[in-house]
């Protein structure tokens, strides 16, 4: 019973993990394109950045699946940087509107992956604190 | 491998096909240039001439061509920075003509709201 209980506990995880993660990455995949759409080497290398951001939240590779609570809180942190410098210096037409409010969406989607997946901002906190002897851990290790 | 790797493959193949899927051609027929209008092009994000003038004391039309595929528009800046006319934002490639009402004598800077870094000057003597 208990077995079951738990087990439907993981698969219910698990799901939960996949919508947020799917979701996170659909909308950052929209709004590289759309920044990509925009010309200039600035919006391109938004729209770049944004792409290899979305890749790393789903790539199934040991590196990115260790460190996916930084990369959830770097797209985190981009995508509000973007969004503040539209606030001060973009342009107000239609597209940029939608682009905004699929960015606010795509944060709300990172605020909750961040508490639901990653213990919260406490959680990363301590995993933040802790970076920087694992990192010298892993390059003593590789040397 | 970790359990859900294999729905992130999948994942990884649909965020792919979706970029692929992103890239498309557009064709546009030209607008006529109306006779004796100002002409501006945006070429790579670059308004073409860099330097117009317009008629003193009296409107005139306008033929802003968008030749890019990325959304541009066309304003003329006053000293103040203000705006003295001020055209919509729209994807090229297409063209749009105005009507622009008579402007004061002097220079204005040509300005795109989507890309600030482009600059021109329009001069009315």
């Amino acid at each position: 019973m208990s077995v079951d209980v738990t087990a439907e506990r993981t698969s219910a995880r698990t799901r939960e993990a996949l919508i947020l993660t799917a979701g996170a990455a659909l909308l950052t995949l929209a709004t590289a394109y759309i920044h990509s759409t925009l010309g200039t080497l600035l919006f391109t290398l938004n729209a770049v950045a944004y792409t290899v951001l979305a890749v790393a939240l789903v790539v199934p590779i040991g590196l990115a699946e260790r460190y996916r609570w930084l990369i959830r809180l770097a797209l985190l942190g981009f995508v509000l940087a973007t969004i503040g410098g539209w606030i001060l210096f973009g342009a107000r037409y239609d597209v940029a509107y939608f682009d905004k409010a699929i960015e606010v969406v795509l944060v709300g989607f990172l605020v909750v992956a961040i508490f639901r997946l990653d213990g919260g901002p406490a959680g990363d906190l301590a995993r933040l604190r802790a970076l920087p002897g694992e990192l010298r851990g892993m390059l003593r290790g590789a040397g | 491998m970790a359990p859900g790797s294999g729905l992130r493959f999948l994942l990884l193949g649909a965020l792919i096909a979706a970029l692929a899927a992103c890239s498309s051609g557009s064709s546009a027929t030209s607008l006529p240039i109306p006779s004796g209008a100002v002409v501006v092009r945006v070429v790579n994000a670059v308004f073409q001439p860099a330097a117009v003038t317009a008629p003193s004391n009296q409107g005139f039309t306008l033929y802003f061509d968008n030749a890019d595929s990325a959304p541009h528009n066309i304003a003329f800046l006053g000293a103040d920075g203000n705006p003295a006319f001020k055209g919509d934002i729209f994807s090229g490639v297409a063209q749009k003509v105005y009507q622009v009402p008579a402007l004061a004598s002097g220079t204005y800077k040509l300005h795109c709201d989507v890309h600030p870094e482009m600059s021109g000057t329009l001069t009315v003597p």
